[in-house]
């Protein structure tokens, strides 16, 4: 029986490097979510990434106003030098715009802030009374950080992207200590990797993810099809787990 | 007519580096009987990292075992020329042991060390297919000078040179040479990079590789199936072409 997928980890528009069959277009990329069967997407835009927040995510609103099937992703960042909203304004705009995600990019690479209480504190503490799920990657992120975060913020689901294939003597301890970690599963390609998850940790807390469009989602979704778990487990996988996710936002 | 799967780039066992919750023989049929594999080529990671006999002994194991679902590549460390011409020798008189490992990354060198003469020299001899680490344009122009000194043994260029920028490289020498080939043995591909990697070099000359157990074969797998490519194409991909590689392989004679 088929099962409805939908992606937490894409995102849409103009980056400064491309590839051969990279797509920036969200037409080109509806259209490849149909191709593989990917019925819905969590999408932020590249300019939240890699140029500025505040620029990035009126794009992305603009952007899912024409398509049902996907829904926006805010990057956000602390306020303290006034050039991002505070935490209370910045919630009151994801409400009004029905916004349920967020993403950071807080590495010296990127947007470049600290992760401590001084600087992001009362972000994160807006983002955990409301359970908006934090979509981050381990390259902006770091191990340790990541278990300060999960550690001073226990209500605050924090999704992992991109983890790699060499990641899991770090996920099985932060998995086990903490309740609030996900994983999305577009790069976690361990050899039977999710199926040793899954019998450790449960489904419960893996989400699908394709990295759309940097690589292609072909192959994410084979993976979740063929995953050697009962169907319900793969349902999860596939979307339960972040239907549910969203379904627990207080916005 | 049924499509045949075989997997030209496999390794087997645990790693140093990272958890294989899949590492042994039986953990790869289970994965490629799930997703129709028929058979894989194999080089044990112990080979590519630590001890060289140790490995290259559960290789032959491995083949002596499920001889019709792996394939046995011979591991081959420049650092032991002498014990390797031995090994080697040994290794080949067991009939599913069919082509050569180098991975001069892992081994701290580069393919023109004049300790592998003797491993290009017996692959010329026996027409067997050599897998290569190319990760680098270095890698592509030294199997590029060694193709046309070896052209009757078979130089598979493994992951492709890696990048789109290398693997465009890599794609001019394959096309260089009659006896080149490169393979899809990379952990995240471009949207397109099988059909750009096809329309490059010809379906004639892309092979299916996965890196398994190192990393899941699905995700790779389902990037080939879900490509624009013919069916023809395809099966070239998956199956014929490392089986003509390996048909093609001569009968060692002690």
């Amino acid at each position: 029986m088929d099962y409805e997928f939908f992606d937490c980890n894409c995102s849409i528009g103009r980056t400064s490097i491309t590839h051969p069959g990279s797509f920036d277009s969200p037409e080109v990329l509806v259209n490849k979510m149909d191709q593989y069967g990917i019925s819905k997407a969590l999408v932020y835009h590249a300019v939240s990434r890699d140029h500025f927040p505040a620029e990035g995510n009126p794009l992305i609103d603009t952007i899912v106003r024409k398509y049902d099937n996907l829904q926006p992703v805010w990057v956000v960042m602390p306020h303290h030098t006034g050039e991002f909203p505070n935490p209370a304004v910045l919630i009151n705009e994801m409400q009004r715009k029905g916004v349920k995600a967020v993403r950071i990019f807080p590495s010296p690479q990127r947007q470049n802030y600290s992760l401590k209480k001084y600087s992001a504190g009362s972000l994160f503490d807006m983002l955990e009374a409301d359970r908006i799920p934090l979509f981050v990657d381990i390259d902006e992120i770091g191990w340790d950080n990541i278990d300060s975060l999960l550690s001073e913020y226990g209500n605050l689901p924090v999704i992992l992207c991109n983890t790699g294939y060499r990641a899991d003597r770090y996920i099985y301890p932060l998995m086990k200590a903490y309740g609030n970690l996900y994983i999305e599963t577009s790069r976690y390609l361990s050899h039977l990797g999710l199926e040793a998850l899954c019998s450790t940790i449960g489904s419960d807390r893996i989400l699908f993810g394709t990295s759309m469009p940097l690589y292609t989602g072909s192959g994410a979704v084979f993976y979740i099809r063929n995953l050697m778990l009962p169907e319900s487990d793969r349902r999860k996988i596939a979307s339960g787990n972040l239907e549910r996710l969203l379904a627990e936002v207080r916005l | 007519m049924k499509r045949r799967i075989v997997d030209c780039h496999c390794h087997l066992g645990s790693y140093f580096n990272f958890y294989v919750p899949g590492p042994t023989p039986e953990d790869m049929i289970r994965s490629m009987d799930n997703i129709g594999v028929e058979k894989s080529c194999i080089s044990p990671h112990m080979a590519l990292t630590s001890d060289i006999v140790g490995g290259n002994a559960f290789m032959l194991e491995t083949v002596k075992k499920y001889p019709d679902r792996f394939v046995g590549f011979f591991t081959y460390n420049p650092h032991f020329p002498e014990l390797m011409k031995k090994e080697m020798e040994n290794a080949f008189r067991v009939s599913g042991v069919k082509g050569i490992k180098i991975h001069q990354g892992t081994h701290g060198t580069n393919l023109m060390n004049s300790a592998y003469r003797y491993l290009y020299d017996f692959a010329n001899k026996y027409c067997l297919p050599v897998l290569i680490h190319t990760w680098d344009i270095q890698t592509i122009k030294e199997i590029e000078a060694l193709s046309a000194e070896y052209t009757d043994a078979v130089f598979i260029m493994g992951h492709f040179g890696a990048v789109p920028a290398n693997m465009k490289i890599a794609a001019s020498v394959i096309n260089s040479r009659n006896n080149i080939v490169g393979d899809t043995t990379v952990s995240m591909m471009f949207e397109g990079n099988i059909e750009w990697l096809t329309d490059l070099v010809g379906a004639e000359k892309v092979l299916y590789g996965t890196d398994m157990p190192f990393i899941d074969p699905r995700v790779c797998l389902g990037r080939i199936l879900a490509s624009d490519l013919p069916e023809a194409d395809l099966d070239r991909i998956l199956g014929e072409n490392i089986l003509r590689i390996l048909k093609g392989v001569r009968k060692y004679e002690i």
